[in-house]
């Protein structure tokens, strides 16, 4: 008996723990997206942006209201403070799903940014990051009919369980992160500008690629779309055969790329294998069943020609968003030495693309 | 009974993923990690088959009694004591590092003396239980946990964004021979058969051969995991940078269609469990071992009246103040040097039972 009122004493003393410090929805302010970017001509390095998701109580399409705000600063912990003080709410970061950093920013600098959303404990790590172009206001700015949530058209397009399309890349934050850090491994990240006309959401069909500080090259469409397929997990594209009035369209289904290094010959070789499955959606002649051979060896010509490409640019900047130095690093043995011989290797190094193309058939009409 | 040491074994597995250990192996990853993985297998199966075996010799005793046969009173005093210290801090770590990462990742308002004495509140009464009602309880926090597990642990494997030229890139340093304070920290995921020196009493039946080659299965399963998913998720380079890589990489798991999206939420609730689960059971066995010290001479007569509430107390005390006190490095500082002296204790324990069971033959 007099054990069980000692216990209940000392539960009792838990009452004088003081409550912990949440604070109701109704004082929070939902940061949806957040965007950094240099500032001209003052001396403050950095402009912060976030957006505010002001809570309505329907949930309509084109009714979504949000807030801007902004402040520069020289590092974002002051700016973030500073912003605090002019907004009632307590700002929640929980919810930040889309990271932009503005294109300024990123041609300088990005390293030492990330530091804050990787060091911060409530920045989630499966948050979109992009580049905005021309600068971050721009895009942060647009709303859109088509919004139920504030910043939803980015959720849903990078996530591509919106639109799936071959021209838009997309990144999580820890991987952005792995891959500022890791030897072999380069950064990449969507570029997002505004839209060419009114009637558009957004545009985002370039991808920028880093060195291990800041954007290197920004790629045009075509050459995003065929890295986004033979490197970072894009199932679904269409490929442009032909040229002339032999021209057709094949939309493949699924594109598997394999790639090794071959470092047996005299010369280096990266061999990479891509087998593409699809069927013909679009032909500017009529085509015929039986010639589907000749038809499947015409795109593995040119989707070949246009990958091949693609790698020799990428070399020519010394950039490796594919990750053949890390392919190298995990196949060689000799761990002293092998970053460095792999430096010097992937300047050099010969590339041989072998495209394999299943055609399924040509649509429904010959 | 049999299942109930596959529990205890595992239990001691999955818990020590959020703990120190992980933290340890990635930090020397390129230095002997993967070799100590390797090597960590047959030498943590091993013990806890000589540990078990050598305890089923004495049918329903534990350490104690099977002590007070063997020794004299003043090693079984000091054998007693080296041992409920080692199973105090083990648990005292648990308590400190899921303190501290519930503070960073669930209310960071709340000071670290408050959480602790939160889970104190809890830990300690239920360790006071009857060794048999501690097993139940683990039983049905087993079978809860354990499909969540293994769903993270799948869903990582098979994630889009796992880098297996990452995984293979640290995989090459695998001839480099590890440090004994890697050695020690991989096979501490082992221990938990050890346990047995309080829970065996509860055992009739022999421990069949078949659990060891489950444990050295599963705790090779458990040792990639813990190791490689982070490398895989976060870069071979990248990982290093991590306080709490695993739960850094649980944060980086998306499940889109999930009841909720990100990993995190469940997976710190997930933990929660685990871990007060493996502080209680910790806990449980040492403070059957701390009574005996005191009623080794008549001097400690009088502390008797106490005992029962003496080691709780001061169990609490010291790990209040720890709580408290200590920051983030120094925890991670006492774990590895607890964790580089606790496979000393575990091989001194083992040379004990042997011994205890060769006296007994003879």
């Amino acid at each position: 008996m007099r054990r069980k009122i000692v216990l209940i004493l000392i539960l009792l003393l838990l009452f004088l723990v003081s409550g912990c410090g949440f604070k109701d929805i109704d004082k929070r302010f939902f940061v949806v997206s957040i965007g950094v970017d240099k500032v001209k001509d003052t001396d403050q390095k950095y402009r912060v942006v976030l957006k505010l998701v002001i809570p309505s109580s329907t949930e309509k399409f084109g009714a979504s209201q949000s807030l801007l705000v902004h402040e520069e600063a020289n590092n974002i912990t002051d700016a973030i403070r500073i912003m605090k003080s002019k907004v009632d709410k307590e700002l929640d970061f929980g919810h930040l799903k889309v990271i932009l950093f503005g294109e300024e920013l990123a041609k300088q600098d990005i390293t030492q940014i990330t530091d804050w959303f990787t060091r911060r404990r409530d920045i989630q790590r499966i948050a979109w990051v992009g580049i905005a172009k021309p600068d971050v206001e721009a895009i942060m700015d647009l709303t859109s009919k088509a919004e139920r949530l504030p910043s939803n058209a980015f959720i849903i397009s990078f996530g591509q369980s919106g639109t799936e399309s071959a021209f838009i890349t997309s990144e999580y934050l820890f991987n952005f992160r792995s891959r500022l850090k890791e030897r072999g491994l380069d950064p990449f990240l969507p570029v997002i500008e505004p839209p060419p006309d009114k009637n558009g959401m957004f545009k985002t069909d370039t991808v920028a690629l880093f060195d291990k500080h800041r954007v290197k090259v920004i790629l045009n469409p075509d050459e995003t779309k065929a890295l986004n397929a033979i490197a970072l997990g894009l199932r679904k594209l269409d490929i442009e055969v032909g040229k002339g009035k032999e021209t057709f369209m094949v939309s493949a289904e699924s594109v598997k790329t394999k790639y090794k290094i071959d470092t047996t010959g005299n010369k280096p070789t990266v061999v990479m294998n891509v087998n593409i499955s699809g069927t013909i959606e679009e032909s500017k002649s009529a085509l015929s069943g039986s010639k589907l051979s000749h038809y499947e060896e015409m795109t593995d010509r040119y989707a070949g020609e246009r990958v091949l490409k693609l790698l020799k640019r990428l070399q020519k900047e010394n950039i490796d968003p594919i990750g053949f130095g890390l392919r190298y690093r995990a196949t060689h043995f000799n761990n002293q030495t092998k970053w460095e011989d792999w430096c010097s290797i992937y300047p050099n190094v010969d590339f041989k693309v072998n495209v394999h193309t299943e055609l399924r058939g040509t649509g429904l009409i010959q | 009974m049999n299942r109930y040491f596959l529990y205890l074994a595992f239990l001691n597995m999955v818990a020590n993923v959020v703990s120190i250990v992980p933290s340890m192996l990635l930090k020397d990853r390129f230095n002997g990690s993967g070799m100590a993985i390797v090597l960590a297998v047959p030498i943590g199966v091993a013990l806890s088959y000589i540990v078990v075996k050598s305890m089923e010799k004495f049918p329903r005793m534990d350490l104690p009694e099977i002590l007070k046969s063997t020794v004299p009173n003043w090693v079984r005093f000091i054998i007693l004591f080296v041992f409920g210290m080692v199973w105090f801090t083990a648990g005292l770590m648990i308590l400190l590092v899921y303190g501290d990462i519930s503070k960073v990742f669930i209310n960071p308002d709340l000071s670290n003396l408050q959480i602790v004495c939160f889970f104190l509140a809890l830990v300690i009464p239920v360790s006071l239980l009857k060794s048999d009602r501690i097993l139940y309880m683990m039983e049905i926090l087993f079978w809860i946990n354990t499909p969540l597990i293994a769903f993270i642990s799948v869903k990582s494997l098979f994630y889009q964004y796992m880098k297996w030229d990452a995984v293979w890139a640290t995989g090459t340093t695998i001839t480099k021979f590890p440090s004994i304070k890697l050695l020690s920290a991989a096979s501490y995921i082992f221990v938990g058969s050890s346990n047995m020196i309080i829970f065996g009493r509860l055992f009739e039946k022999k421990i069949k051969k078949r659990a060891f080659a489950i444990i050295a299965v599963g705790g090779f399963f458990t040792l990639f995991t813990t190791f490689f998913i982070p490398i895989g998720l976060l870069g071979a380079d990248g990982v290093g940078e991590y306080v709490y890589p695993w739960i850094t990489s649980a944060d980086s798991l998306r499940i889109e269609l999930g009841f909720v999206e990100r990993v995190i939420f469940p997976f710190l609730l997930l933990y929660a469990s685990i871990s007060f689960m493996s502080i209680i059971i910790s806990w449980h066995v040492s403070l059957k071992l701390f009574p005996d010290i005191f009623s080794f001479t008549r001097r400690w007569g009088k502390f008797k009246k106490f005992s029962p509430w003496l080691m709780p107390s001061i169990f609490a005390v010291t790990a209040m103040y720890l709580g408290a006190r200590l920051n983030e490095p120094l925890i991670f500082k006492l774990g590895s040097i607890f964790f580089t002296y606790r496979l000393g204790a575990e091989i001194l324990l083992v040379l004990l039972l042997l011994y205890a069971a060769w006296r007994k033959k003879t």
